[in-house]
C-alpha cells in the first residue's frame, strides 16, 4: 500500500493522493512490439523529398510511416520511396491494386512510385517498412486518395529488386518539383521485434 | 532540371536541415485501364441472351 492521502468518493484525483512518482521512461526498456515514434515533420514550405536519415531497420525491427500529403500543383504527382539513397527506378518493382467507384485497376511497374495525390489534391496514407531475412525490402501502402465524393483506395506492395544490408535512410520523393505542400505531415514509428 | 526542396531529418539526433538539389520532373505514371464491373456485368448478360455463353 502506498501512504498518500486516502481518497473518498468524490474526491479529486491527484497524483500526489494517489502517490504517484512519474519518472523518465527508457524506451529501450519498452517491451518488444511496442511502437514508438521515431521522427515526424510538418513541412513548413513546399517541397520536393522528405528524408529520413540515420535510421537501422536490423537494430529497430520494422517501421510504420503514415502521413498526409497535400499537393501544392495542378498536376498529378506520385511519390517514389527509396531505400539507403538508390534512387535508380529500376532497381524497384511495385505492385498496386485500387478500387475508384465500380472502376478497378492492377499493374505491375519495375519503379518505386508508390504514393500517387492528384493535382491540388490530398492523399492520406500508412506504409508499412521491412527487412526480409534475405535482405530484400518490402513495403506495404494503404493509402486514401481523392477526396470526398471521389474518394479512392490505392493498394500498393513494394520490393527491392536486389539485397540490402540495412535501411539506414527512407526517401519520399515527388515526381513533380516541390509537389508536397505546406502543411503536409508524415511521422515515422518504429515497431521494436 | 529544376532546383527543389530537401527536407533530410536525421533521427539519430533528431535535427532537421533542408537542402536544395537538381530535380528532373517525370510525369506520374498513367493508371491502366481501368475494368468496371457493371459494364462486364451487363455484357455477360447481353452475351447470355444473345445465346453466346450459357
Amino acid at each position: 500500500m502506498g501512504t498518500g492521502t486516502p481518497v473518498n468518493p468524490g474526491d479529486e484525483i491527484t497524483a500526489e493522493k494517489m502517490n504517484l512518482k512519474l519518472e523518465t521512461v527508457d524506451l529501450t526498456d519498452l517491451p518488444n512490439g511496442t511502437l514508438v515514434k521515431v521522427s515526424d515533420v510538418d513541412v513548413s514550405s513546399n517541397t520536393t523529398t522528405v528524408s529520413f536519415t540515420g535510421l537501422d531497420i536490423n537494430a529497430d525491427g520494422f517501421y510504420l510511416l503514415k502521413g498526409t500529403v497535400k499537393n501544392a500543383t495542378s498536376d498529378a504527382t506520385d511519390l517514389y520511396l527509396y531505400f539507403n539513397g538508390d534512387t535508380t527506378n529500376t532497381n524497384y518493382y511495385r505492385q498496386q491494386f485500387y478500387a475508384n467507384g465500380s472502376n478497378i485497376g492492377y499493374n505491375r511497374v519495375n519503379a518505386p512510385n508508390f504514393i500517387n495525390v492528384a493535382g491540388s489534391g490530398e492523399s492520406s496514407f500508412d506504409v508499412s517498412i521491412f527487412r526480409t531475412d534475405t535482405g530484400y525490402c518490402f513495403a506495404h501502402l494503404f493509402c486514401t486518395m481523392n477526396k470526398a465524393s471521389n474518394v479512392a483506395i490505392l493498394l500498393r506492395t513494394l520490393s527491392t529488386a536486389t539485397t540490402h544490408t540495412n535501411i539506414t535512410q527512407i526517401d519520399l520523393t515527388a515526381s513533380v518539383t516541390d509537389a508536397i505542400a505546406a502543411g503536409s505531415q508524415f511521422v515515422l514509428y518504429k515497431v521494436s521485434i | 532540371m529544376k532546383k527543389a526542396r530537401r527536407i533530410v531529418i536525421d533521427v539519430k539526433t533528431g535535427k532537421k536541415r533542408v537542402e536544395y538539389f537538381d530535380h528532373t520532373e517525370t510525369q506520374p505514371e498513367p493508371e491502366p485501364e481501368p475494368i468496371n464491373f457493371d459494364d462486364l456485368r451487363k455484357l455477360i448478360l447481353y452475351a447470355k441472351k444473345q445465346g453466346w455463353i450459357k
